[in-house]
């Protein structure tokens, strides 16, 4: 079967490089000119079409002199001649190269000036495919001949100086575009361009355009942006998708979605169920994994197989924008957003593992493990946000609220073993449990800026005014009930087993957290002080964050009482606590700007930024439980000081690095102070700690990134180095009984450390418009030294991962995408402090997958993913998955489709746990989704307009 | 409908048209920048010379964002570098001066021009209020003449136009806060001096209820004293009319009359409420033009520049738009030199790129002057290659080696029949 597969892709290739071989011919000529005032027309555009069915073939702009010629024309071919000017009347001449006549020269060619003083309709003549509008490069989709059903994205394959990468980021020249517009508004909420490139068709373009949006403050700065503007159209635009497909083993998958928009409104709606893992948690995802395909090969979005257990998840959402100002103008525009989604899941997830735990060289426990996890799940969300802006000002409000429900079965087994002395413990429990969970963040935003258009007047002896404040006000409440039954068994080296039986029931679980928080900035803080005067240009601002928690929960437990069958308060567990937590964190930044500019060469800075902040968090922890009170209170320094670099060649590359020192704080937690002693809790015994201390991470970083910015070809290298240590880490002492049981405190320790480097090559080859190849690899190491003490013995676990990935893909045309994928992960964790075992874990994925479009409506696609998992005392185990799947479209736009899909042809997926930790090393399986069939139909309406 | 009304009257004003010859009164010179003649540079000019411009390292500067030259000298003011630059008339470096600091991030502001009674070079640097600035004065060489820090009154600044015996007078530069309250008076914009400095009269006043963006956006207006001792000419922000001084009179010539789509409308530019609203045009519209500039005058001809929003794009370039023109007033012919074609007399290669475009040209001496970039000269080299061109030796030794990343390139354009 993947010999088949192979053949396939290499006829291709040789289809795709016959028609390269097919197009090089003739070659025309000519110089354009204004016909009354003498001059060249340079910024014109000559464009040839196959006179037959106006296929685009070739097409220029003349150079400085007038003068073009376009090569690569077919010979024997009725060929039709368009030269286009704004302004001019279009030219049109219909010819023949034939082989003796090559080159073609129609010497100098006159355009005539369009009579504007007369009231008459003027037929604008066809824009050209590239222009500068402004400060805004401007393509016409119009000049571009494209099937029926191609998309924007199909379309922005076409366009010289775009770049489409298989992870979806776009380039222009190298540089990546920040952010996506249609007509000058977030499309469908914004977040995921591929909603708009994939489902938009390329004929409801007007004009694809791409700007740098500058940071007036900042001119060197500045983000690359699109804008797909769209035809003017009265009428609601609408696309949407309704599919429903069945398979073997009772199998099935149903989507419908709705989208319609204007200038002003956009709404959509979604929904979807299936039992094959294709889950989404928001409504974003739901939007993409429907979007209209076109003409073009996306590998598409499949079940996922790697995930644990069987999942019959039901989703849908609606969204919701309303723009008051239906053409958008820079930095003005009122906006309003919303979006609600809901999703439940049913599951059931049953794993069986080996935990391996080493205590010393001598001494390793063993625990098999089986569970059985099922449950089912709601989740809601609401986002809504109201934003104004305009030159001067910036306002938001939004609201974002969940629901989340939970009910759970957990039933488990486990077997505990001490090598060389046999089984010593074992336990059952079975646990239910509900949960609903409810939050809500409103958060308002307030920012005033400078007029910078007038900045003649900026540096008048005025107090600038500008400001940044936000508020948000966070409530998340939780009630709940469980449920635990469980049992453990010590089998001591001499003596009876002994039993301990649990029945509990936590008839309230019931916590509420409210969280304030204030954030404001002052950026002008050295000219309120010093006015006018410069201060070796330094600028001075003044911010700071400022958090107040209130935080309560309650908790009722009672046990069974095996002889009078009632259950009684268990007083120990059954607890009150209450805690207040106050963050806060002025700060004063300090920076300077050292740059140079050369024009039309280079332009660099280097900005050294300091940020002085002070800490005062203070934590007051009451319990009904009097053990459980504790407070504490620390002021702490925690600088952050960044050095930026940024080296523009024009032209050629830009290169960015930055160097950052800072400072994290990590509070104890009540778990880790005092926690409450639930003896259900097997094989964990928590203990508490009053004296535990904040740990403070000293972070330093080392960003860097290379990219080209020439219009073909694009590549980048970027680098990352990352180094933590603390000396006062919150680490664990661990004392494990003669049950194996673990009885674990919190305590500080000298020596954390965390190194991390990492690499990322991307690279572009298109040799032609109708073949690109991209490469990209990325190496990743992680070393984390971990201080412990276990026993009683201060031990080091050294742990270092190794994580490599490689990824190569090619696309010919809409005719082949072809992707491959290496991914390796090795991970050993070694014990220091005394002599002995260590611990590895090795993955390894491989991954081919490809599309082949047989014919045009008839699709082939197929994956196939090869992984490999090795662990220490245990047997390497390997699995291929093979997907596969024939799509045949239908109707006019290709908005029909039928579709066979073959998952895990090989029947061999397995979800592998393979996990180590410190002294403990994971293997096992969970239950996974398995092979089936699935027959499925789709229909795409759309509706963009006349 | 309001549109097609403007136009039909300005067609009916422009049917008086553009006098040939400057000796006669002119009253309109109607401009359409899309409607303009070109021709090849033959046409135009009898020679054309190309200066590269020394780059060493000391040497090495941005862009000539002033240009002017001396009978000796072609002198820089780069933004990029903050010096003021001199290099011989064949392009050797002579020596280079730091510029102001204070005028670097705008807290003051600068104004760099040249004597031209002794080709002496200018930097003057004037306070936003009532404070000390700074004067230097250099020789066409680049020698230090003078550097005072004199005390400057209530924000004022101003250009120098220079008369015989002595006499000059003071073209002030006026800016007006926006959205504040208008000052009742005229303002006098040009005040004329003896020898002695004394003041002696007023030439031109501009009333700020008239014409209030002339002051909020240019700061009133801008005397181009580029050829001639004893006159000089100066175009209205907004209003377009052209203006001639001399040592005693101001003189109406005439006015530019652009199509409506270039110019503020009528009723707007005189109501000051709508300063918001036109602020963000004139900021974002690339067709309005906010005044005529570089006007000079020989024989039957009038050059100018146009003053409109142009952008600048990452390489640092600007966007070519038609914005150098030549009036004929015997023709009645209207040219623009970016509609002017290279061809042998300039070696194929252009005479300008889009940055000495905005900025506009010299005349001097009958020459006019413009800069090319470096970047743009390979890459216009690379384009000619193929038509062997005969160049200079100067260019010659340039192209074989120079790169794209050195000094730019000075073109000297002889005029035709001056």
């Amino acid at each position: 079967m993947r010999r088949s597969v192979a053949w396939t892709l290499v006829i291709t290739l040789l289809f795709c490089s016959t028609l390269s071989a097919q197009d090089i011919g003739g070659v025309v000529n000519g110089k354009v000119k204004d016909s009354s005032y003498n001059i060249v027309l340079a910024g014109a555009t000559v464009a040839v079409f196959r006179a037959s069915d106006s296929m685009l073939l070739q097409f220029c702009i003349p150079d400085n002199f007038g003068s073009f010629s376009l090569s690569k024309l077919p010979f024997n071919d009725t060929l039709r001649m368009q030269i286009t000017h704004v302004g001019y009347t279009q030219f049109e001449k219909i010819f023949v190269i034939r082989p003796g006549d090559s080159p073609l020269d129609f010497g100098w060619i006159y355009l005539h000036q369009e009579d504007l003083a007369q009231d008459a309709v003027v037929v604008t003549a066809t824009i050209p495919p590239v222009r500068m509008n402004g400060d805004t490069l401007e393509f016409n989709p119009r000049a571009f001949k494209m099937k029926a059903e191609a998309t924007a994205e199909d379309l922005m394959r076409r366009l010289p100086g775009f770049t489409i990468w298989s992870d979806g980021t776009i380039t222009y020249n190298g540089k990546e575009i920040k952010a996506l517009y249609v007509d000058g508004k977030p499309f469908m909420g914004g977040k995921d361009v591929t909603i708009a490139t994939r489902n938009l068709p390329k004929e409801a373009l007007d004009k694809v355009q791409v700007y740098q949006q500058y940071n007036e403050k900042n001119p060197l700065d500045s983000v690359m942006m699109a804008n797909l503007k769209l035809k003017e159209e009265k009428k609601m635009r609408y696309f949407g998708k309704i599919g429903g497909g069945y398979g073997t083993g009772n199998r099935y998958a149903a989507d419908a979605m709705l989208n319609g928009f204007n200038k002003k409104l956009q709404m959509g709606a979604v929904l979807a169920t299936n039992n094959i893992n294709k889950i989404a948690s928001d409504i974003d995802v739901l939007l993409r994994n429907n979007s209209f395909k076109g003409g073009g090969n996306n590998i598409d979005y499949r079940s996922d197989f790697s995930l644990a257990g069987i999942n019959q998840p039901a989703m849908g959402g609606i969204l919701f924008q309303y723009d008051f100002l239906a053409d958008a103008v820079l930095q003005r525009y009122e906006r309003i957003k919303a979006d609600y989604f809901i999703g439940q899941n049913t599951t059931l997830i049953e794993d069986s593992l080996i935990i391996r735990t080493l205590l010393a060289p001598d001494s390793l426990l063993v625990r098999r493990s089986g569970h059985s996890n099922s449950g089912f799940n709601t989740h809601q969300k609401f986002n809504s946000i109201y934003s104004k802006s305009e030159r001067t000002r910036f306002f938001s409000i939004s609201f974002d609220g969940s629901i989340d429900y939970n009910r759970t079965v957990n039933m488990g087994t486990d077997e505990q073993e001490r090598i060389g002395s046999g089984i010593i413990g074992s336990g059952n429990t079975h646990v239910e449990r509900r949960e609903l969970s409810r939050s809500g963040i409103i958060t308002a935003e307030l920012i005033k800026r400078s007029d910078w258009y007038n900045s003649s007047y900026q540096h008048h002896n005025r107090i600038p005014t500008d400001f940044t404040i936000r508020y948000s006000f966070h409530v998340v409440n939780s009630k709940g009930n469980s449920r635990n039954q469980s049992a453990f068994i010590r089998f001591p080296a001499n003596g009876q087993r002994q039993i301990q039986a649990f029945d509990r029931i936590y008839t309230k679980r019931d916590s509420k957290s409210e969280i304030s928080t204030f954030n404001v900035e002052y950026p002008y803080l050295r000219q309120l002080i010093f006015g006018e005067r410069r201060v070796g240009n330094i600028d001075i601002r003044l911010g700071g964050n400022f958090a107040f928690q209130h935080t309560h929960y309650d908790q009722i437990v009672s046990d069974l009482d095996t002889l009078s069958k009632d259950y009684k308060l268990n007083l120990q567990l059954t607890n009150t606590r209450r805690e207040r937590i106050t963050d806060l964190q002025p700060e004063i930044i300090i920076s300077k700007k050292f740059q140079s500019n050369l024009t039309n060469r280079y332009s660099k800075y280097i900005m050294l930024e300091a940020k002085a902040r002070l800490q005062h968090y203070a934590k007051i922890h009451d319990a009904l439980i009097d053990a459980l009170d504790f407070h504490y209170r620390y002021d702490r320094f925690t600088p952050q000081v960044e050095i930026t670099g940024n080296h523009h060649r024009f032209g050629k590359s830009e290169i960015k690095l930055s160097l950052k020192f800072e400072t994290n704080v990590n509070y104890p937690t009540f778990q880790q102070v005092s926690p409450l002693l639930d003896s259900t809790e097997l094989w964990v015994i928590p203990g508490s700690n009053p004296h535990i201390r904040p740990e403070y991470i000293n972070r330093y970083s080392l960003v860097g990134m290379i990219e080209t910015r020439r219009s073909k070809n694009p590549w980048s290298l970027g680098f990352n180095f990352d180094y933590s240590h603390a000396e006062d880490k919150i680490s664990d002492s661990s004392l494990y009984d003669k049950a194996g049981r673990m009885q674990v405190y919190a305590i500080n320790m000298s020596g954390y450390r965390f190194y991390h480097a990492g690499l990322q090559l991307k690279k572009v080859f298109s040799k032609d418009t109708r073949q690109t190849f991209e490469f990209s690899s990325q190496y990743n190491l992680y070393r984390y030294v971990v201080p412990l003490y276990i026993d009683g013995a201060h031990i080091f676990y050294k742990s270092t991962a190794h994580r490599v990935t490689g990824h190569f893909a090619y696309t010919c045309r809409d005719v082949v995408n072809f992707r491959l994928q290496q991914e390796v992960y090795y991970y050993n964790n070694a014990q220091h402090g005394q002599t002995g075992i260590v611990f590895y874990s090795h993955v390894r994925n491989t991954s081919v997958e490809g599309t082949v479009s047989l014919f045009r409506p008839l699709l082939l696609e197929s994956n196939v993913t090869y992984s490999y998992n090795a662990a220490q005392s245990q047997s390497a185990f390997e699995y291929t998955i093979w997907n596969a799947s024939l799509t045949f479209r239908f109707l006019k736009g290709m908005q029909g489709e039928i579709k066979f899909s073959a998952l895990d042809l090989l029947r061999q997926n397995r979800s592998v746990i393979n996990i180590s930790e410190r002294n403990t090393q994971t293997f096992g399986y969970n239950n996974v989704l398995q092979q089936y069939f699935l027959l499925s139909i789709s229909y795409y309406p759309r509706r963009f307009g006349k | 409908m309001r549109n097609r009304m403007s136009r039909t009257l300005l067609l009916l004003a422009a049917t008086i048209l553009a006098l040939p010859a400057l000796s006669r009164q002119i009253h309109t010179i109607r401009i359409d920048p899309s409607r303009t003649f070109g021709g090849t540079v033959s046409e135009y000019f009898e020679h054309v010379d190309y200066i590269p411009l020394e780059t060493t390292k000391n040497s090495l500067f941005g862009a000539p964002n002033w240009l002017i030259v001396t009978d000796s000298s072609i002198v820089i003011g780069d933004r990029d570098t903050w010096h003021l630059l001199f290099f011989s008339s064949e392009g050797k470096f002579i020596v280079k001066h730091p510029l102001p600091k204070e005028a670097r991030d705008f807290s003051q502001k600068l104004i760099i021009e040249k004597d031209i009674r002794t080709n002496d070079i200018v930097v003057t640097c004037f306070p936003h209020n009532t404070g000390v600035g700074e004067v230097q004065a250099y020789t066409a060489r680049g020698l230090l003449k003078k550097r005072e820090r004199p005390r400057f009154q209530n924000g004022e600044a101003f250009t120098r136009i220079y008369f015989e015996a002595g006499q000059y007078a003071l073209n002030m530069v006026k800016y007006l806060r926006p959205n504040g309250k208008l000052p009742a008076d005229m303002i006098p914009l040009i005040k004329v001096y003896d020898t002695n400095g004394r003041f002696i009269k007023n030439l031109f006043s501009l009333a700020p209820a008239d014409n209030p963006f002339a002051f909020t956006f240019a700061g009133g207006i801008s005397v181009s004293q580029i050829q001639e001792i004893n006159s000089g000419y100066f175009v209205v922000p907004f209003d377009y009319r052209l203006y001639k001084v001399t040592k005693d009179t101001v003189t109406l010539l005439g006015k530019f009359i652009f199509p409506a789509k270039n110019v503020l409308p009528v009723t707007d530019f005189s109501d000051y409420r709508k300063f918001d609203s036109l602020s963000r045009l004139k900021n974002s519209d690339f067709n309005l033009v906010q005044t005529v500039k570089n006007v000079s005058v020989f024989r039957n001809k009038i050059l100018f520049t146009l003053q409109k929003r142009v952008t600048l794009v990452p390489s640092g370039g600007v966007i070519f738009d038609p914005l150098n023109f030549m009036f004929d007033t015997e023709k009645n012919e209207l040219m623009s030199f970016e509609r002017v074609v290279p061809d042998s007399l300039s070696y194929y290669l252009p005479i300008m790129d889009g940055f000495s475009s905005t900025s506009g040209m010299n005349l001097h001496n009958g020459c006019l002057y413009s800069s090319i970039s470096s970047l743009n000269m390979f890459t216009a080299f690379e384009k000619v290659k193929s038509k062997n061109p005969a160049f200079p030796p100067a260019l010659l030794t340039y192209f074989e080696t120079q790169t794209r990343e050195s000094n730019p390139v000075i073109v000297k354009m002889r005029m035709k029949g001056y």
